[in-house]
C-alpha cells in the first residue's frame, strides 16, 4: 500500500510525496498537482484578473499600467508562499528526522528507489491518531507536540537545532505564518480583485492634484529599487510609503466629505440640478476610492516585498476600518446614489463593503506571536 | 402609491426585464430568489425602510417638477406652486434659497 504524506496547513493542505533514494539525500518530497486531486481553489476565476495566488508569478508589468500595484502585491504575496512553502517543506523533514517513528520509517526504507512510503500498520495508526503540533517561540525556537488519542498534545519536544540550522529563525516563523494563512490569503486576494476590476476601468486617463501625491509615492518607489546604497535605498523608500500614506488620507478626506454632502442632500439647494450634482459626486467618489485603492495596494505591495508580513497586514487592516467607515455604513445609500448600480449583492458598492471581516481576521493572526503550524499524516490509498 | 419588490438575481429574466412583483410576493416566480424592494423606475435595491424611489430617480422627479416651474410661470406663480404642492417641505426648501 502507498502512502502519502500530507503536511495541513491553515485550511489548505499541500500534499507531498515522500520518496526515498539512495543518492546521498535521505529523501525528498515530490509535491502533488493540487488539481490532480481534484482539490482546486474555490476562489471562482475572474476574468483579467492580476491577483490570483494559484498562476505563477508574472512578469513585472509597465509602471504605468493601472494594475502595476495590484501586481506587485500579487507577485510578492506569490513569492513570499512560495518561499514559505520551502521553509515549510525543511521544517517538515527536519521533524520526520527527529520523530522516532519516521525514523523507523525511514531505516526501513534505505534500499528502496523511488518509491513511496510504506509505513508499518501500527506506526501509521499511531501517526493518524495523533496530529503533530509545530510551535514556535517568540525567539523561534521550535517545538513539536504530539496530540495522543485523547486530543491532549503532549510535552514539547524541542527540534533540535542542527538539523534547522540551514534556516533563519524569524524567516521560519514568518514562514509558518504565511503557510497557516494561506487560506485567508486566498479569500482576502479574491476580495480585492472584486474591487480591483471596478476600480481599475476609473483610473484610466485620470490626472489632478489629488492624487499628485500618489504618483510622487510611486515613483519614490520606482527610484528606490535601483538605488545601490542601502541607507539610500531605505530613505527613499521611506518616503515613498509616506507620501502614498498622505495621499491616502487626503483621499479619503475628500471621499468622506463627498459622502457627507450627498447624505445631507446638500445638492438640493440647485433647482432643476439634483441629479447632476449628485452625478458630479458619485464621480468624485469613484476617483478618490480608485485612488485609495490603489495607494493601498502600492503600500501593501512594497511591504510584502520587503518581507514585512506584520506592516502589510496593518495597511491592509487600515484599508479594511477606512471601508467599514464609509462604504459599509452608507452602502445603502451610495447604491442608489450610483446610476451605474443595481444595488445587487455583486453590485460594486455590495462587494466593496464584503472586504471587511476577513482582512481584519488576518491582521488580528499575523500579529499573534503564537506560530502553529499543524503537520497530519493522512492515509490515503493510491491506485 | 404601494411599493413594488424585485429579482435580484442578475441571470433571471425578471431581473434582466426590471419586472415589478407586487409587496406581499416573497419569492421569484421566475428563479424562486427572494425578492427585495426595488426602486419603482429604475429597479435598484432599497433598504425595507424606503420609499418607493431610490435617491437618485426621487432627485429626477424633483428636477422634472423644478422644470415645469421655470418653464410655465414667472418667479410668483413658481413660489405658490411649490408650496401648494409640497408643503412643509416645499417651505424649507424656500427659506433656504433666500
Ligand atoms: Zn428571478
Ligand atoms: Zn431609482
Amino acid at each position: 500500500m502507498k502512502r502519502v504524506m500530507t503536511v495541513v496547513s491553515g485550511t489548505t493542505s499541500m500534499k507531498h510525496e515522500l520518496i526515498v533514494e539512495p543518492n546521498g539525500k535521505k529523501y525528498r518530497y515530490k509535491k502533488v498537482n493540487a488539481k490532480e486531486n481534484g482539490n482546486v481553489s474555490n476562489i471562482a476565476k475572474i476574468k483579467n484578473s492580476y491577483m490570483d495566488l494559484t498562476s505563477p508569478i508574472t512578469d513585472e508589468i509597465s509602471t504605468y499600467n493601472p494594475a502595476y500595484p495590484t501586481v506587485l502585491l500579487s507577485n510578492g504575496l506569490k513569492t513570499r508562499l512560495a518561499e514559505s512553502q520551502i521553509v515549510a517543506e525543511k521544517v517538515y523533514c527536519a521533524l520526520a528526522s527527529e520523530m522516532p517513528m519516521l525514523t523507523q520509517m525511514q531505516q526501513s526504507l534505505k534500499k528502496g528507489v523511488k518509491y513511496v512510503v510504506d509505513i508499518s500498520e501500527s506506526t501509521s495508526r499511531a501517526i493518524e491518531e495523533g496530529k503533530i503540533k509545530l510551535t514556535t517561540d517568540k525567539s523561534g525556537r521550535m517545538y513539536a507536540q504530539i496530540r495522543d488519542s485523547n486530543g491532549q498534545f503532549g510535552s514539547q519536544l524541542p527540534i533540535i537545532e542542527e538539523s534547522l540550522a540551514h534556516l533563519d529563525p524569524v524567516q521560519m516563523a514568518n514562514s509558518l505564518q504565511i503557510q497557516a494563512l494561506r487560506g485567508q490569503l486566498d479569500v482576502i486576494t479574491g476580495q480585492i480583485n472584486l474591487i480591483d476590476q471596478s476600480v481599475r476601468a476609473v483610473l484610466q486617463g485620470q490626472q489632478s492634484d489629488r492624487i499628485g501625491l500618489y504618483h510622487s509615492g510611486l515613483s519614490l518607489y520606482l527610484e528606490s529599487r535601483v538605488i545601490v546604497s542601502n541607507n539610500l535605498k531605505s530613505t527613499i523608500t521611506a518616503q515613498s510609503l509616506s507620501a502614498l500614506s498622505e495621499s491616502t488620507f487626503q483621499l479619503a478626506a475628500v471621499m468622506e466629505s463627498d459622502i457627507e454632502y450627498l447624505l445631507n442632500g446638500e445638492y438640493k439647494i440647485a433647482k432643476g440640478k439634483n441629479v447632476e450634482l449628485i452625478d458630479e459626486r458619485m464621480q468624485k467618489i469613484y476617483h478618490s476610492f480608485a485612488f485609495i485603492h490603489q495607494a493601498t495596494m502600492l503600500r501593501a505591495g512594497i511591504y510584502c516585498n520587503l518581507g514585512e508580513l506584520s506592516a502589510m497586514s496593518t495597511v491592509l487592516d487600515e484599508y479594511s476600518r477606512f471601508i467599514d467607515n464609509t462604504v459599509v455604513n452608507n452602502v445603502d445609500l451610495l447604491v442608489q446614489w450610483d446610476k451605474t448600480d443595481s444595488g445587487s449583492e455583486e453590485g460594486v458598492w455590495k462587494s466593496r463593503a464584503k472586504l471587511k471581516l476577513e482582512m481584519s481576521d488576518l491582521a488580528k493572526q499575523l500579529n499573534d506571536p503564537d506560530k502553529t503550524l499543524f503537520l497530519g499524516i493522512l492515509k490515503e490509498d493510491m491506485k | 402609491m404601494k411599493k413594488v419588490r424585485g429579482c435580484m438575481n442578475e441571470k433571471c429574466v425578471a431581473n434582466q426585464k426590471k419586472t415589478p412583483y407586487k409587496e406581499e410576493d416573497e419569492y421569484c416566480s421566475k428563479c424562486g430568489h427572494k425578492l427585495y424592494y426595488v426602486c419603482k423606475k429604475c429597479y435598484t435595491q432599497l433598504p425595507d425602510d424606503s420609499g418607493n424611489f431610490c435617491v437618485r430617480c426621487y432627485a429626477e422627479k424633483e428636477d422634472q417638477k423644478d422644470r415645469i416651474i421655470k418653464t410655465t410661470g414667472g418667479v410668483l406663480t413658481a413660489v405658490g406652486f411649490v408650496v401648494v404642492n409640497r408643503g412643509k417641505k416645499g417651505i424649507n426648501t424656500l427659506s433656504k434659497i433666500k
